[in-house]
């Protein structure tokens, strides 16, 4: 396990695909959350930095894209042949990619939702706008962001191996994260199931932060992470049982 | 057809297994580095690759009806098949990748997938695949890392293929000959005592076709079995010990290349290969 662990890492660093994704997300997190919280208003009952640190959620989407990239970008490339011939029992070959992914996706959801916090904290003090943010709510924020950062990813591995074609596993994916889970958030009595058991609803409150559709139905952050756990289980789960099956005639 | 390849004694044995070879056979390139060791003969005889009864239907089309056919060590054992007849498939069944429907394939025994260090017994080139975004030279590290091998072997792979000056270079900058040359880079990685290749002259210049002609000629008289598929008869012709026909999923012929030549004097490979695989409605199968 030890050399497959290195191996992954290596492919990890080696392709630009996991350099740009992030250093990208951070980006785009740095310029929205900068921009949110210069322009701001107050939401009475509502924490303005778990508002504003929201956005810092793009992290998890990018992890979940990064690891279905992970298991699919091997497929594409044709890649997965010499992977297989050097280690035969496939099972370990995902775990490998788990680990791998979510050790990265942990570091990047920690250093994405701290320099978050660390823009939004001292901006809204310079508006005199009260953050509603103490110490160990923060750390809980900052947290919570690697958790789910990592659980996305490990979630998008699963997916991955379970949706081999690349273009379908994250047409997939962003279609279920902004399309699928939105819609269907508005319909009575099942929104509230969906805001709270859907991906967005569970990374929102694993992060502590507040997503939209902005909700109180949100699970309390242990449990939420419980859940996304779950989730990355069964997909992983599935994804080896598929993987170790399925012909590899690419 | 019947007959058992004899399998050919390489002059060294346990001796040899210690020295590093440092020239090539017939006309190659000089100085290829020592990369491959020289090696004896494995302590157990018995063919290197034995595949008995291979079927394998992919919905209701049968790619494979019934392959079987032994690889002995010492010996390049020329596949041969029209299109479709199922080369790739039992290529990759032998190699675990496809699940047999019934049928056998064996690795010195045993299964693929029960092999105690896959990289170190079966080297294989399958399809030329690289990632394109990763240099020729991260691209063996990174292999050589899943199968515990040390970094240095991705350099000394890189020489041998002639890939040096474009270890740097993104594979998707790569031509077909050079990514064909990464591939047979990979398959060699761990030294290995079986070579599977599936059309590994594809994309290759003239001098790459000597280079690997030489090379595989090194690799039998080392005492390695080779395993190549191929659609260049003349090519075949000049380097393979033993011959496996396939048409249309199954092995229509399986003999020494000279025995094949000697049951029909005066006719060529390629006359003696269009019989078998012509059907007799006398379109090719």
């Amino acid at each position: 396990m030890i050399r497959l662990l290195r191996a992954e890492a290596l492919r990890l660093a080696t392709t630009r695909a996991y350099w740009l994704l992030p250093t990208g997300a951070i980006a785009v997190i740095v310029g929205s959350i900068t921009g949110t919280a210069a322009a701001t208003n107050v939401t009475p009952g509502i924490s303005p930095a778990r508002s504003v640190l929201a956005v810092a959620g793009l992290a998890q989407t990018v992890a979940l894209l990064a690891g279905v990239l992970s298991v699919t970008g091997e497929f594409r490339h044709k890649t997965i042949t010499p992977a297989v011939l050097i280690t035969p029992r496939r099972t370990p070959l995902l775990v490998a990619k788990l680990i791998t992914l979510a050790a990265a996706g942990l570091a990047f959801g920690l250093v994405a939702t701290g320099i978050a916090t660390a823009i939004a904290v001292p901006l809204l003090a310079a508006r005199h706008i009260p953050a509603g943010l103490t110490g160990p709510g923060a750390a809980a924020i900052i947290a919570g962001g690697g958790i789910a950062t990592a659980l996305a990813a490990a979630i998008g591995v699963g997916v991955g191996a379970i949706i081999r074609n690349q273009a379908g596993a994250i047409v997939a994916v962003l279609a279920l994260l902004y399309v699928a889970e939105p819609l269907l958030g508005f319909i009575p009595h099942l929104g509230t199931a969906i805001q709270r058991y859907g991906l967005g609803g569970l990374a929102a409150a694993t992060t502590h932060t507040i997503g939209f559709p902005a909700t109180a139905h949100l699970l309390s952050q242990p449990a939420a992470a419980l859940v996304l756990a779950g989730y990355a289980a069964v997909a992983l789960f599935a994804g080896a049982v598929l993987l170790s099956r399925r012909d590899i005639t690419t | 057809m019947a007959s058992q390849p004899t399998r050919r004694q390489v002059p060294g044995g346990e001796a040899a297994a210690m020295t590093a070879i440092t020239s090539t056979q017939g006309s190659g390139p000089a100085g290829r580095p020592s990369v491959m060791a020289a090696r004896g003969l494995p302590a157990t005889p018995g063919p290197a690759i034995q595949v008995a009864g291979l079927c394998k239907k992919f919905g209701h089309v049968a790619a494979v009806e019934d392959v079987s056919f032994s690889v002995s060590y010492g010996r390049i054992t020329g596949f041969l098949g029209p299109n479709g007849a199922g080369k790739t498939t039992t290529l990759r069944m032998i190699l675990g990748l496809i699940r047999p429907d019934a049928g056998t394939a064996a690795i010195d025994g045993n299964p693929y997938a029960k092999l105690a260090s896959p990289a170190r017994t079966v080297g294989a080139l399958l399809d030329a695949a690289a990632h394109p975004g990763r240099t020729g030279r991260d691209h063996l590290r990174v292999l050589a890392a899943a199968a515990g091998l040390p970094r240095h072997r991705a350099a000394q792979l890189l020489d041998l293929a002639g890939l040096a000056p474009a270890a740097r270079q993104r594979a998707g900058r790569y031509s077909l000959g050079m990514r064909q040359r990464l591939a047979l880079a990979a398959a060699l990685l761990g030294d290995p005592q079986i070579l599977v290749l599936d059309e590994p002259a594809n994309g290759l210049d003239p001098q790459g076709i000597r280079w690997l002609r030489d090379l595989l000629r090194t690799l039998a008289a080392d005492g390695r079995a080779v395993l190549v598929s191929s659609h260049i008869l003349a090519e075949v012709a000049q380097t393979a010990d033993d011959i496996v026909v396939i048409s249309r999923g199954r092995t229509v012929a399986e003999a020494p290349l000279g025995d094949l030549l000697a049951a029909r004097p005066g006719a060529t490979l390629e006359d003696i290969y269009l019989e078998l695989t012509t059907t007799p409605e006398g379109a090719p199968s």
